[in-house]
């Protein structure tokens, strides 16, 4: 009897192992249609590369180091966690490292990023206390400094 | 530039080769095994390479490429002494010997062939829709990655408390891959990020493969790694190009490794390997030092309540220990250095025991695990549950493979054990930090479950009787 009964475990056994197989390769190729259609449709990067063109002018003339305020007009400043400010702030931290981004205008410089408004500088105040525009650096990318501390 | 990240690579993966040769005297003649032999070198090599930079950073700050390059060979040319020099007697791994291969075990091996592929091809769309990853990849790690390499003298700027949000406490073996290869390559190139990615995401499949096919047969590795593959998530995961994917490498590569010389007595050198990888996984992620606190009690463990004469466990436990130090000193300087408290931890003010014993946060922990982990994997169905129930219903204990699965099993319960207790305590939004986070910590020991599981398996192509083979 030890024969059958093992040739039958075996058989079982085996095909517990192709429909395993078998499920784990639909779920390998769903991911393959997922990625596919994913990778059809627009950039998902969009937002981390926009901020490195954005930035670059900028970069290009402020010094490599040092602590710089960021402010601006995308989402609501004042929610800690508006997801379009924030998103905003993380990639112009990102465009802009190795400069050290603090949010808010507690510092002596501040960097907005103002897009479509043809003068910032009242929202900077809003958002920054007594600043004066120091520099444009185009695609609504400006430099302030705070005015006592000039 | 593309021959300049190449040599940037390139090199890494020679120091690993050599070393894996010095300290794993195990010819693993399947084919799955030269995989995890291939898997297990350049993910040390790149390991290593993280913690030559890091240290040579910290000695000269602004890191000329010509240092860098001097250091590399310097390391090569005594790596290359070491094996000339080192005794390379072969060490044999206690497997079972198989039966003859069966129709099934060639259609299993090329199904893991085409998924391999396709999942090659998941990665790469993915690294095309999304080139600087999700995310965290940008402000955690790429971000610090841009500190490194745009940095000079002051890389360590952003050891600074206004952007904590950046977790600049976290360890930098990614960061510092992704910036050396930047500044090999003198560009910012999404290759580099998305080459070190590959290296973890496919490398861990190499491991879990090759360990498996040669701890329980040729059939055995290739299910593992179809299974393993099976999880969409894990994939996906790594073409995000974040650390999770390679914490899961290191730790279940420390495992691997630990199960293969389990019963060799007489390797020291391979046990201070094992070390070097669980040092490594805690220089990847802060939850990689949890995982190398519980390998450390699993060991004492082993040291005190083991059978053998304890001399020899003491000279095991002293290469492990060993292999342990270099990733540990870099990282004992790094978080002297970075004096950014954890969030964690900073965010307590004396609440800890009130959170702890909430039953509501409870409760809402228990009901995210219960959701995260059955619907694991994002398949049509959650892969994890199945894979325990196929493990239940073909598992074949014996006192040899339950003592080879016991580490990797005890990793998995007590870092699960472990995470639930930080998330009952977590100062932050319980909600939204189990949301944002359970599923990539799940995925840190997915690897390691396959492992587990397919240690613990019969696949029913082997005599049943133990054997040696090398």
């Amino acid at each position: 009897m030890t024969g059958p009964v093992l040739s039958m475990n075996h058989r079982f056994h085996s095909f517990l192992q192709i429909i395993f197989c078998i499920f784990c390769a639909v779920s390998v190729f769903i991911s393959l249609g997922v990625a596919v259609s994913s990778f059809s449709h627009k950039n998902g990067h969009a937002q981390s590369r926009a901020a490195d063109i954005r930035f670059s002018h900028i970069a290009r003339s402020i010094p490599k180091n040092g602590v710089y305020g960021y402010i601006s007009s995308a989402g609501n400043f004042r929610v800690p966690d508006d997801p379009e400010f924030v998103t905003s702030y993380f990639t112009a931290q990102y465009a802009l490292a190795p400069r050290v981004l603090a949010r808010g205008g507690n510092t002596q410089k501040v960097i907005g990023w103002f897009p479509g408004i043809v003068d910032p500088l009242p929202l900077a105040r809003e958002q920054a206390g007594d600043v004066q525009l120091i520099g444009k650096y185009g695609d609504g990318v400006y430099l302030f400094q705070k005015r006592n501390e000039r | 530039m593309i021959s300049l990240l190449v040599l940037g690579f390139g090199l890494p993966v020679l120091q690993g080769i050599l070393f894996v040769r010095i300290l794993f005297p195990y010819p693993l003649r399947i084919l799955a095994g030269r995989g995890f032999n291939l898997a297990l070198s350049t993910g040390i090599g790149l390991g290593l390479s993280s913690l030559l930079y890091t240290g040579y950073r910290f000695f000269y700050p602004a890191g000329e490429l010509s240092g860098l390059l001097l250091l590399d060979s310097i390391f090569i040319l005594m790596l290359l002494l070491i094996v000339r020099q080192s005794e390379r007697t072969p060490h044999r791994i206690p497997i079972e010997r198989y039966y003859k291969p069966e129709l099934l075990d060639a259609y299993i091996r090329s199904l893991f062939v085409i998924l391999l592929i396709t999942s090659l091809v998941v990665f790469i769309l993915r690294i095309c829709y999304l080139p600087d990853g999700q995310w965290d990849t940008f402000a955690i790690w790429n971000l610090h990655a841009r500190f490194f390499s745009r940095g000079g003298d002051n890389w360590m700027d952003y050891f600074n408390p206004v952007i904590g949000w950046s977790h600049p406490d976290y360890p930098l073996l990614i960061s510092a891959c992704v910036a050396r290869g930047w500044q090999f390559a003198e560009s910012e190139t999404v290759l580099s990020p998305a080459l070190v990615s590959a290296v973890f995401t496919f490398g861990t499949v190499g491991i879990v493969t090759g360990s498996i096919g040669a701890l329980r047969g040729p059939r055995s590795g290739w299910m593992a790694g179809i299974v393993l593959l099976g999880a969409s998530t894990f994939v996906q995961h790594g073409a995000w190009m974040q650390a999770d994917v390679p914490l899961g490498f290191f730790i279940v590569a420390a495992l691997a490794v630990i199960a293969m010389i389990d019963r060799d007595e007489n390797n020291t050198r391979t046990w201070a390997m094992a070390g070097l990888l669980c040092g490594l996984a805690a220089w990847t992620k802060n939850e990689g030092e949890l995982f190398l606190c519980v390998i450390i009690l699993i060991s004492i463990c082993n040291l005190f309540f083991r059978s053998g004469p304890f001399r020899q466990k003491s000279i095991r436990a002293g290469g492990f220990v060993f292999g342990i130090l270099p990733a540990a000193l870099i990282l004992v300087w790094f978080k002297t250095h970075c004096q950014i408290p954890n969030d964690l931890l900073e965010g307590q003010h004396g609440q800890t025991l009130q959170r702890l014993l909430d039953p509501a946060r409870r409760n809402l922990v228990m009901q995210f695990y219960q959701q995260e982990i059955l619907g694991f994997g994002k398949s049509p169905m959650g892969i994890a549950p199945i894979l325990i129930l196929y493990t239940a219903l073909m598992v074949r204990i014996n006192a040899h493979r339950v003592s080879q699965a016991f580490p990797a099993i005890a990793v998995i319960l007590i870092m699960l054990t472990g995470y639930f207790g930080i998330y009952l305590i977590t100062p932050h939004n319980l909600y939204l930090h189990l949301q944002s986070s359970l599923n990539r910590l799940l995925l840190h020991l997915w690897p390691t479950l396959v492992f587990a599981a397919f240690l613990l398996v019969n696949d029913y192509s082997r005599k049943p009787s133990p054997g040696y083979s090398g």
